[in-house]
């Protein structure tokens, strides 16, 4: 179904079922009593809201520091805050916020209309995303057009050792992301039971992101890749309900576009064959997701209560396709298409029931189908290495997959006010072009909430899963459909995904609150998981999981609330591999254990100071991190580890009525140890990086801001 | 008998133990505030009695003139800022306001407004919130009653209504701005109960979540989800590539697990591995792929530093991993 018989739908929809319903509606409205009337209700027409000015100065340049909150540059900054809200006695309202007007993360929004008839709104955000401040390259994209060329007279060397140009050739290219979206909406109330709505917006995103980029095995290049994408979202609903029945049918759409379908390089390293002074990649093609969707819900009876989901989407791709190589020394045959064509069309579809038959029972069930029938032609390629030589020939998989779901799940109220729950999870997937076609996961799971003495809430939950895979069947390096290659195959026969593997879970998890007085909680939540992989050979043989936090806080008077937390996550696994295609003895085997162990410390208080006039608060976070990766028999790789403080105190200051002063102080340091950087910069002989260290960085931020509120 | 069979009945022990311990619990229910402050315990049927109790009430005599002749600015539980909200705007047939006032939602107050006689408790009105005497479900039926629409026509049979959360545990209806519609407040009181979610925000890949440029409610539904994730959208990747289109596709070579489940390599909440990885490359990538040459070694720390192991691991050469439309792109490389 095209994008087009789509809208149609939807627009027809809405007008069959709208119009008769309407003037229903509009009788039984008119059977609305009057509410009685209220002198004390207080007057609140007119404008009421904030604003707010603030003056600050940052202490460094940190992207780290600012990486989502726009703070990221060294020096003296202004922000200006606000809300703004109007209402009159016909329930004309304005609202209105404004965000971090003067930095890079500002939000603005106005909403407006006549509630309860019609609203409609505007809103421009920003969100940035200050990736990596000391990112050097050689490269430039000098003409704009996605190849990035090294300056004139580059030497290339066969190493990054032996090319002579490279540190004056050097200059700094930042990664960052920084998303714009503006948007539009509407909401229409036809009466108390019809609403329409719908919602325009447009993103652009862009930036400079940092993308691997090789000839061969040996001559590898982290790219500083400018890239710019927009992405037109649009949606209309209609709703309707009623006392027994509701609704909700939808349809949105999503355009992607990327005007910019290549990434071109200029070969940094001596050729190592003729005709490689450019390489050539591609970029994210454009493409488009269409959905139809509708949510039903009815209630039976009193205690019992269906819902249903179903969605249609469909996902289109037909960017035309770069050549195989831009290699001008490798012939090949013409390519079988010109684009892809591609073609994906989604189904889900639920049931879901929930019934409470008996006052202490609770019964529940719902299934859940969801496919993924991807309809995108199957065709032979060649396949040229890295624009360096061809390699056969390669047939593409375009995966499809049907997903079913069953939930079943019981609740019933024990005596001594007991709460036990149980439920039963089936997850059955069935894929194509994949070595295991099935598998089957279910879940047996059970949870008791127990009160063993006065304001002391205890819950356990446990559940053990089984997931049973279908036989393993070898695929064929280069062609989905050959189930038997005959000893080509696309890995390692002993080798099982993770995802697609046998496994057994067991998993618990542990709440305790307790309050022993009214002005104290503590609170003890904790969960464990452990997958074992039982008959994996080579891959993840099993994985840990456990978390805890332990918190309490404390209302010393309605002037006074403090918390603390400490949270412990761990998490590990062992995973194996042979440097053998086909081991015959354990020995071939190689090992790995990693164990990811993170603590975090947090403490907050509010304090109403002096009543009405001085309020301050504070947050202090410390998180630690220790990463090891163990090698049985071999040299571990070294500790990763990374410590975080942060530290944020505000206090206010009032005035008068309409007049505060307020005061922030933030304050951050981070450190980390990390291989995969540590003596990288620019060093590697075959990987010419962009230079990026490890991170040690402390940064503050003081803001004083005058608020007048009206 | 099959393995998992053989499971259960293992585990069948643990419950009943557990199910002994609890059984021999006091006999307690629900917990409340009175005037004093101190603690009221009801049995659950006691708590559904007393709602029975305030709906068959008389309403009052004057409406919201009642209520507010006590429940001014100086109450204990304050009330007048519920007034800049739309919930009182009285010319929206579909408000509160518009129909019985407080008592719409707050059950008929004739015999609560009464004075109480000296030694006597008041009589009770449905109450909102986590640790009140009101049973939650009692709750979210006065609420429902108008708001069972949009993506809450699934909220019976979701886990917070199966687990008994009322929707006042989050919201909150008399204050000019309720924190769960706010992007910068809603995560802290999501955290009151998932508690162990605020901690992985700390960590050094996340989403802007800290920040209140994202919301839980941007990827969660807390008003469907039935503990298989996400209900915003039809699928996990659905959702994921409403903010990551240029990872949508469809591609002429598509990688697997992106093609069926981000979450099967990136786990949402927070990481220490860059891009929201469960590991890092290249082990990550070897839990998967163990082709004979590069893929199958063992990237030890005798080899360190290396293009294989350092900077982006496996993806300093595959960088298009979730999926190439590049006709020699089958692995990724280009």
């Amino acid at each position: 179904m095209s994008a087009n018989t789509y809208s149609v739908s939807v627009v027809l929809l809405l007008t069959a079922l709208g119009q008769p319903a309407l003037a229903a509606d509009d009788e039984s409205q008119n059977e609305t009593p009057e509410p009685p009337s209220c002198k004390f209700c207080p007057d609140n027409e007119g404008w009421s809201g904030w604003i707010e000015g603030g003056l600050g100065f940052q202490s460094d340049d940190s992207y780290h520091f600012g990486r989502y909150s726009g703070y990221e540059e060294e020096g003296f900054l202004g922000n200006v805050n606000g809300e703004f809200d109007y209402r009159d006695e016909n329930g004309n309202f304005i609202e209105a916020v404004i965000d971090d007007l003067l930095i890079e993360t500002r939000l603005l929004k106005i909403q407006g209309g006549r509630q309860g008839q019609y609203e409609v709104g505007f809103e421009y955000d920003q969100i940035t995303n200050f990736r990596e401040q000391s990112a050097y390259s050689p490269y430039r994209d000098q003409n704009g057009d996605g190849i990035l060329e090294l300056p004139a007279g580059w030497v290339p060397g066969l190493t990054t050792y032996n090319m002579p140009n490279l540190g004056s050739a050097l200059v700094k290219t930042p990664l960052k992301t920084e998303r714009d979206r503006t948007g539009a909406n509407f909401t229409f109330y036809p009466s108390n039971k019809w609403e329409v709505s719908g919602y325009i917006r447009h993103e652009e995103k862009e930036g400079v992101k940092d993308v691997g980029a090789t000839f061969g095995f040996d001559q590898t290049v982290i790219l500083p890749v400018p890239f710019k994408y927009e992405t037109d979202d649009f949606g209309l609903t209609l709703n309707y309900n009623n006392d027994k029945f509701q609704s909700r049918i939808s349809y949105i759409s999503s355009l992607f576009k990327n005007d910019q379908n290549v990434i071109g390089w200029q070969n940094p390293y001596e050729n190592i064959s003729s005709n490689t002074a450019f390489g050539q990649m591609a970029e994210a093609p454009e493409n488009q997701f269409h959905q139809f969707s509708a949510l039903l819900g009815y209630q039976l009876t009193t205690d019992t209560r269906v819902s249903a989901r179903f969605a249609r989407g469909l996902m289109k791709q037909n960017e035309d396709f770069q050549a195989y190589s831009i290699n001008p020394g490798i012939t090949l045959s013409s390519l079988p298409a010109t684009s892809l064509d591609g073609k994906v069309n989604t189904t889900l579809a639920s049931l879901q029931v929930a019934s409470q038959p008996l006052p202490k029972l609770r019964l529940d069930a719902s299934y859940t189908f969801s496919d993924r029938d991807n309809q995108t032609s199957i065709n032979t390629y060649d396949y040229v290495v890295t624009d360096l030589a061809t390699a056969g020939l390669r047939k593409n998989a375009p995966y499809s997959f049907e997903q079913q779901r069953l939930h079943l799940k019981a609740g019933y109220r024990l005596p001594s006010n007991m709460n036990l729950s149980l439920g039963l999870d089936d997850d059955k997937m069935d894929r194509t072009h994949t070595s295991v076609e099935q598998t089957d996961d279910k879940t047996l799971w059970v949870k008791l909430k127990v009160r063993p003495m006065d304001l002391l809430v205890t819950t356990l939950k446990y559940s053990i899963s089984n997931r049973d895979a279908s036989d393993f069947t070898p695929l064929s390096a280069t062609d989905p459909l050959l189930n038997n290659p005959n000893g080509k195959y696309e890995n390692n026969i002993l080798m099982r995904a993770h995802n697609m593997a046998d496994r057994s879970r067991d998993k618990l998890g542990f709440e305790i609150a307790y309050t022993p007085i009214n002005e104290l909680t503590i609170g003890l939540d904790l969960e464990s998981i452990k997958d074992d992989y039982d008959n994996m050979i080579i891959g993840l043989q099993q994985a840990k999981g456990l978390i805890y936090t332990a918190s309490i806080s404390y209302a010393a008077s309605e002037t006074l609330v403090a918390s603390m937390y400490y949270s412990y996550d761990k998490l590990s696994s062992d995973q194996s591999g042979s440097e053998k295609i086909l081991p015959t003895d354990p020995e071939n085997l190689w090992v790995a254990a990693d164990s990811n162990v993170t603590s975090t410390l947090g403490v907050g208080m509010n304090w109403a100071a002096i009543e009405d006039e001085l309020d301050v608060g504070a947050e202090l976070t410390y998180s630690e991190f220790t990463g090891n990766i163990e090698y049985i028999g071999a040299v571990d790789l070294a500790e990763l580890s990374s410590t975080l403080a942060s530290i944020s105190v505000h206090g206010v200051y009032t005035m008068s009525e309409e007049m505060s002063l307020r005061a922030d102080y933030r304050y951050e340091s981070y450190e980390e140890s990390d291989w995969s950087k540590d003596g990288v910069v620019n060093t590697l002989p075959a990987l010419l990086s962009l230079g990026t260290a490890t991170q040690d960085y402390t940064a503050s931020l003081v803001l004083v801001s005058l608020r007048y509120q009206f | 008998m099959s393995m998992f069979e053989t499971i259960i009945r293992q585990r069948a022990l643990c419950l009943a133990l557990l199910v002994a311990m609890g059984a021999v619990s006091p006999q307690l229910y629900a917990a409340d505030d009175d005037d004093d402050g101190d603690a009221v315990i009801m049995t659950a049927e006691q708590a559904d009695e007393a709602v029975l109790r305030v709906l068959n009430a008389p309403s009052s005599d004057k409406g919201a003139d009642s209520c507010l002749k006590c429940h001014d600015e100086d109450n204990e539980y304050p009330v007048m800022p519920l007034f800049k909200t739309r919930h009182a705007t009285a010319t929206d047939p579909r408000t509160p306001f518009a129909n019985q006032q407080c008592e719409t939602c707050h059950g008929p107050g004739g015999e609560h407004q009464k004075e109480s006689k000296k030694g006597e408790e008041k009589a009770p009105i449905l109450n909102f919130g986590k640790n009140v005497w009101t049973p939650a479900k009692a709750q979210n039926e006065r609420c429902l009653s108008c708001h069972q629409n949009h993506e809450r026509i699934e909220w019976k049979g979701s886990s917070h209504e199966f687990n008994e959360v009322a929707c006042a545990s989050c919201h909150r209806i008399h204050v000019t701005n309720d924190p769960m519609l706010d992007k910068k407040q809603q995560a802290d009181v999501c955290y009151t109960c998932h508690v162990n979610k605020r901690a992985k925000f700390f960590q050094v890949s996340r989403h802007p979540v800290r920040e209140g440029q994202m919301s839980c409610s941007d990827c969660h539904n807390a008003h469907a989800e039935d503990g298989d994730g996400i209900r915003v959208a039809a699928t996990v990747r659905e959702k994921c590539t409403s903010c990551h289109a240029e990872k949508r596709g469809p591609f002429l070579w598509e990688h697997q697990p992106a093609a069926e489940d981000c979450a099967v390599c990136h786990t949402p909440h927070g990481s220490n591995f860059p891009a929201l990885l469960k590991k890092r490359p290249p082990q990550l990538c070897q839990q998967c792929h163990a082709q004979a040459g590069h893929p199958s070694v063992s990237y030890n720390g005798s080899v360190v530093p290396s293009q294989f192991l350092s900077v982006k691991g496996c993806l300093n050469c595959h960088s298009n991993t979730h999926g190439s439309n590049h006709p020699s792109g089958a692995s990724s490389l280009r």
